[in-house]
């Protein structure tokens, strides 16, 4: 053990180099975007906004994005509890945990994989949601893969290797190509009892976030990831988490190579420009256990800031000058749990400015005059919950979000209102069976014309779904699951009308969803 | 004090790591001699230019002497780079040595555009950066080595240099899309009322890289008519090094006439071409050609054909970059000379302060005598003359411009040597063509510049990189055979008339290409000719490299040759039977020794293929006129070439001597 007295002192300068705002850490390739978000581009986003010149700012904004990513949170329920409450509520026992129970090698697994059809042309059924995180079941096909290693000495200083690596759709046994989308999303050393129990630090590549709301595959409050360090301090109930990184995307607006003369012949490339985007958030929770003989709760109150230094873009013999960009988040969650079997219920409040609105892995669609996405802001309610009791079960997910781009026009189509609610009801009619439906409403309300009918529209989406489904055990998150679904969608004219005319959706209004999925979680790496 | 082995071992150890540290400051400030005047001795190396012989070569076509900097080649196509650089030339070095020739003069060193419109800048004119080396060649410090040991080796050097134009690096967005369009379309507007003067009717295409000449300067246009001055643009394609010029002032794009393609040339002589016709109605000059200030405009302001984007010279800041750019060459070159590409397409004025000052600085660095001579490409000796300092009020307005180069590439000479050798002319072409010399050419010394009077230094040439080669064609000789008699007798002209001979490489190996790109053939290959017996490569042996070796030995040996005065004893209208038909002859007299050389021009019969049937012989005389000499009665004079007449010698009696040559021979007569 390490002497008492030195213990501060060596946190305390580990603490201030892990946050000292000029130390990013890692000048490895960029972080591979996560897969693209599963809402079909028809209905999310203009149409006919013109294809940015990949060697420019985007002169026109992306259609409000939120940050998403593939879920990779879905731990078996004996392990991780599976909703975010109980996740949160078991997180320090979870290190323990980790410590004595699972030394040594250790794999885990997220994955879904399904097959489809619409009942109608032969096709792959396609999700068809019109905000930008709908219902999930239409999900296509991702995994995950994480390998890890504890060294565990007891209550001493340990260590955990993690390893996730991603696939995402299609496989070779659908499109017959020998390859893969592949991203390596965990890559990381965190170590425990870091001179006291209550730290521990860890430094890589991370996926870096809080509670989800599992029907939409969405992370309302905070989703990050980076190259970086962070630290967890736990003081009672309460615990910090402080996190530095850095992404330096693969996009003309962080990373350019250009083509110069070379020094003999022919012509060399250049990194003219390499700017890394710096994020820091702080997250601090407060759980109260058994506040009564029927309900815990916790509120965790959320931030970030983001930074992206100026540089330079070349295009041909064009110098353009990018400015220095910032962006913050600010954001409270109140959790509720244990008013029930696997009972939870989140609700979230968060509001993105410049950079952040955009998300972490995205670039600014849409800059002001002076070229920075200052004006740019996300606003975000959002609510998760289920409840079980006895052969019932209920899930629910819903949220409302509006985002303006940080363009002058905020009556233009990328800004405006999006909302969507969604309840599964389960029946656990047998242990193994249960016989789930779900009915979902989605909307959205753009402040502008659509383009293409130059029209005002607000589509609107309804589903129902009937979901089969062979399960592991009793509940709504026991995986493995085996799940049968069939879905019927409703599009009203206006979302119709966001596809164009030569698109077969285009004139229909109920849709089908026929298929078979396969979901599963153990030992996922979760946070 | 008692020193102890420890403070011995302290001062070894402080000896050795003070020894280190001076080496590796030695080593670090270790300065090969690149850049200008670091450790590089500039000395004169000439003692009178009429001395040189001068052995021109592309240096892409020479030697291949490093295989690293063989990048792009195509040996199948002479339109491309084939892998010459300078490390071959110092490998051949023995070769050049033993043909005599005593100057080199190298193809621009300055980096290129790499290619344009499929062929590659191997020829060095495409300038892009005037102050780089062109990697295909070597770097900088190996061109130095070049010329430091062509120095070692008693040769001089001179760099081709081009202040006229830059590669084609920009373009004329004259339809404003931000693209260079191959073929842009007009018509509508650009019908008679365009207002372009120089494409009277209806501009229906051009190219927005290399459009014709607008006296305007370019217009911009589209479909509904034009728009005023055109923007140009500069292109960013760092594959092929086609990016903004070097350095970063010659960028400014105020710096270029902007006026499109010459298109009428000075030698259109008025009536014969509608364009010049109507433009170009007063003749101002003798001589038989029609010049006039239009079309002498359009070739000072005009782009070169190629897209070579025309400076706008007269402009004061762009003449002192131009003269900073060349003087920083003569400084980090030690060269002994320029050779200058497109002197006529430059205003006099420039040439009025670059040539004084590039004389200036060559001087100051211990080089005097420093040679320049331009190419203007024309047979009138009255442009011509004009460039040597020959104040010619017509051309040049009331300006006294008349500090100009050195010398000239004499293309009238070679024109009349086409023409009387090869195709049969009488020799009084020659005659008046000595006349022309004197009367266009400055007679006098440039102060400070080389010791001769640019008149008596013009620079001889047969072949050269821009015209087919004398072999190429008949041309009126009879077979392959008749025109190496042909060439054998023209050479002998050439070595031994007023002047500086030059000697473009492959024609001591009897190669024949046409025009660009084919006489510019490779070097190393050989001649490929069945008729000059396939010889080797850099073959010594053949009668061509012989005679040019014999000529230059002659040249050594009997100083009138190289700088004696010159008159003309013989030139004859006769092309026929008569007895002095085909006979040129001239004296040459330099301190009181005296050369007499007679050529007879006359072509023998022969077969279609070439083969002598008859050796017919003409005389220094014509009926009862016989050529009058400067050597004294009595004198005996003796043919000390070619070699099988050494037995030949005439004696002067009345101050006449007959001399007696075969057809397409000669004699080369001093005083017994």
């Amino acid at each position: 053990m390490y002497p008492t007295r030195i213990k501060p002192i060596i946190i305390a300068g580990g603490l201030i180099l892990l946050l000292w705002p000029g130390i990013t850490l890692g000048q490895a390739p960029p972080v591979a975007p996560p897969p693209e978000e599963e809402v079909p581009a028809e209905l999310s986003e203009p149409p006919a906004a013109p294809e940015p010149d990949s060697s420019e700012i985007p002169a026109e904004p992306a259609p409000a994005p939120a940050p998403s990513v593939e879920p990779a949170d879905k731990a078996d329920k004996p392990v991780t509890p599976p909703a975010p409450a109980s996740a949160v509520k078991k997180d320090a026992e979870f290190t323990d945990a980790m410590l004595t129970l699972l030394r040594g090698f250790r794999f885990g697994s997220y994955g879904r994989v399904g097959v489809s059809g619409d009942l109608s042309r032969g096709s792959k059924a396609k999700p068809l949601n019109v905000v930008t995180h709908g219902p999930r079941l239409e999900e296509s096909p991702y995994v995950e893969l994480d390998l890890g290693y504890v060294m565990d000495r007891g209550d001493d200083l340990g260590f955990k290797v993690q390893f996730t690596m991603a696939f995402s759709e299609d496989f070779f046994h659908y499109n017959g190509e020998w390859d893969a989308d592949i991203a390596i999303r965990n890559l990381y050393l965190e170590a425990v009892n870091v001179f006291t129990p209550a730290l521990s630090i860890w430094a890589g590549s991370r996926m870096y976030r809080g509670d989800d709301i599992y029907l939409f595959d969405y992370w309302p409050l905070d989703l990050l990831n980076t190259l970086g360090a962070g630290a967890r301090l736990r003081f009672g109930n309460t615990h910090i988490n402080l996190h530095g990184g850095v992404n330096r995307l693969k996009d003309a607006y962080q990373y350019q190579k250009f083509p110069v003369p070379g020094a003999k012949f022919g012509s060399e490339d250049v990194e003219v420009l390499d700017r890394q985007r710096a994020i820091f958030s702080l997250k601090a929770t407060h759980e109260m256990p058994k506040l009564t003989d029927a309900l815990s709760m916790k509120v965790a109150l959320y931030g970030e800031l983001h930074h992206l230094p100026d540089g330079t873009q070349r295009k041909d013999l064009e110098v353009k000058d990018l400015p220095s960009d910032i962006g913050w988040v600010a954001g409270v969650q109140l959790g509720l749990w244990d008013f029930g079997d696997n009972a939870h219920l989140n609700l979230w409040g968060r509001v993105a400015g410049g950079l952040a609105a955009y998300g972490e892995l995205s670039v600014p669609g849409a800059v002001d005059l002076e070229k920075k996405a200052a004006d740019a802001r996300e606003y975000v309610v959002a609510l998760s919950g289920n409840y079980e009791r006895g052969i019932f079960g209920m899930m629910l997910g819903a949220y409302m979000r509006y985002f303006e781009d940080a363009d002058g026009n905020k009556s233009d189509y990328d800004d405006g209102w999006e909302y969507v609610l969604a309840a599964r009801p389960i029946f656990f009619i047998h242990k193994y069976f249960h016989q789930a439906a779900e009915i979902s409403w989605q909307g959205r309300r753009p402040n502008g014309l659509n383009p293409r009918s130059q029209t005002h529209l607000v589509p609107n989406v309804m589903k129902f779904s009937l979901i089969p489904t062979l399960s592991w055990d009793r509940g709504s998150y026991s995986r493995p699951h085996i799940r049968f679904i069939y879905t019927l969608t409703y599009l009203d004219e206006a979302a119709r009308m966001l596809f164009p005319k030569e698109d077969p959706r285009y004139g229909e209004s109920m849709h089908h969803f026929m298929g078979v999925q396969v979901e599963w979680w153990f030992n996922s790496s979760y946070r | 004090m008692k020193r102890t082995d420890r403070d011995m071992r302290a001062n070894r150890t402080t000896t050795i790591i003070a020894a280190t540290l001076l080496t590796a400051l030695a080593l670090g400030c270790h300065d090969p001699g690149v850049g200008a005047g670091k450790g590089r001795k500039i000395t004169s190396n000439v003692q009178d230019w009429r001395d040189e012989v001068i052995y021109q070569l592309l240096i892409d076509r020479f030697a291949d002497g490093d295989y690293s900097n063989n990048h792009k080649m195509d040996r199948s196509h002479l339109g491309r780079y084939q892998g010459g650089d300078y490390q071959g030339v110092i490998d051949k070095i023995p070769y050049l040595k033993e043909l005599g020739v005593t100057t080199l003069w190298i193809s621009p060193a300055v980096k290129n555009l790499e290619e344009d419109a499929g062929f590659a800048g191997y020829h060095g004119y495409w300038t892009q950066d005037f102050k780089g080396v062109n990697p295909h060649f070597g770097d900088l410090a190996k061109l130095q080595e070049l010329v430091d040991t062509l120095h070692d080796n008693g040769f001089k050097v001179i760099l081709d240099i081009v202040t006229n134009h830059i590669g084609q690096l920009f373009y004329y967005d004259a339809n404003m899309n931000g693209q260079p369009d191959e073929t842009m379309y007009g018509g509508g507007g650009q019908s008679d009322g365009s207002g372009n003067k120089d494409l009277p009717g209806r501009l229906t295409r051009m190219s927005e890289w290399d459009p014709d000449y607008d006296r305007r300067g370019i217009q911009a246009f589209t479909s509904l008519g034009e728009s005023g001055l055109s923007p140009i643009e500069w292109v960013y394609m760092p594959a092929i090094n086609r990016v903004p010029v070097q350095p970063a002032e010659f960028q400014n794009k105020a710096w270029y006439h902007r006026r499109g393609r010459v298109t009428a040339w000075e030698h259109f002589k008025a009536g014969t071409t509608d364009q010049v016709k109507k433009f170009c109605t007063q003749p101002i000059l003798d001589n038989n050609v029609d010049l006039c200030d239009y079309v002498r405009a359009q070739e000072v302001l005009g782009d070169f054909p190629g897209g070579l984007k025309d400076i706008a010279t007269e402009l004061p800041p762009v003449r002192d970059a131009l003269i900073g750019v060349f003087k920083w060459w003569i400084s980090v070159g030690d060269f002994d000379g320029f050779r200058i590409d497109t002197i006529k397409h430059v205003d006099y004025a420039f040439w009025n302060a670059f040539a004084p000052a590039m004389r200036e600085h060559a001087a100051k660095l211990g080089k005097k005598k420093f040679l320049m001579f331009g190419e203007a490409f024309t047979g009138v000796d009255r442009l011509l003359g004009s460039y040597t300092g020959k104040y010619d009020k017509d051309l040049m307005g009331s300006t006294r411009y008349d500090n100009q180069v050195d010398s000239v590439f004499y293309f009238s000479q070679k024109y009349r040597i086409d023409s009387v050798f090869k195709s049969g002319a009488p020799t009084t072409a020659l005659e008046s063509l000595h006349k022309d010399r004197l009367k266009y050419y400055r007679t006098k010394p440039h102060a400070g510049g080389i010791t001769a009077a640019p008149h008596e230094a013009l620079i001889n040439f047969i072949d050269n990189h821009d015209v087919s080669r004398f072999l190429y064609g008949s041309g009126g000789a009879k077979g392959f055979a008749g025109r190496m008699r042909a060439l054998q007798a023209a050479l002998t002209y050439l070595f031994t008339t007023v002047g500086i001979p030059n000697i473009y490489y492959g024609t001591e190996q009897n190669f024949f290409g046409g025009n660009d790109p084919g006489n510019r053939e490779v070097m190393w290959r050989g001649n490929p000719n069945p008729w000059a017996g396939s010889p080797p490569a850099f073959d010594t042996s053949n009668a061509t490299f012989r005679h040019i070796k014999k000529l230059i030995e002659l040249r050594k040996q009997y100083a009138p040759l190289r700088r004696g005065d010159y008159t003309i004893r013989w030139a004859t209208n006769s092309v026929g039977s008569e007895a002095d038909a085909g006979i040129f002859a001239f004296e040459r007299v330099y301190n009181k020794e005296r050369a007499l050389v007679v050529i007879n021009a006359k072509a023998c019969a022969s077969d279609n293929s070439g083969k002598v049937t008859s050796v017919s012989y003409s005389n220094t005389r014509n009926g009862s006129s016989t050529m009058q000499t400067g050597f004294a009665n009595g004198v005996t004079l003796q043919n000390v070439y070619p070699d099988t007449d050494k037995g030949d010698s005439f004696t002067v009696s009345g101050g006449a001597v007959d001399v007696r040559v075969p057809c397409q021979g000669w004699k080369i007569l001093v005083k017994k």
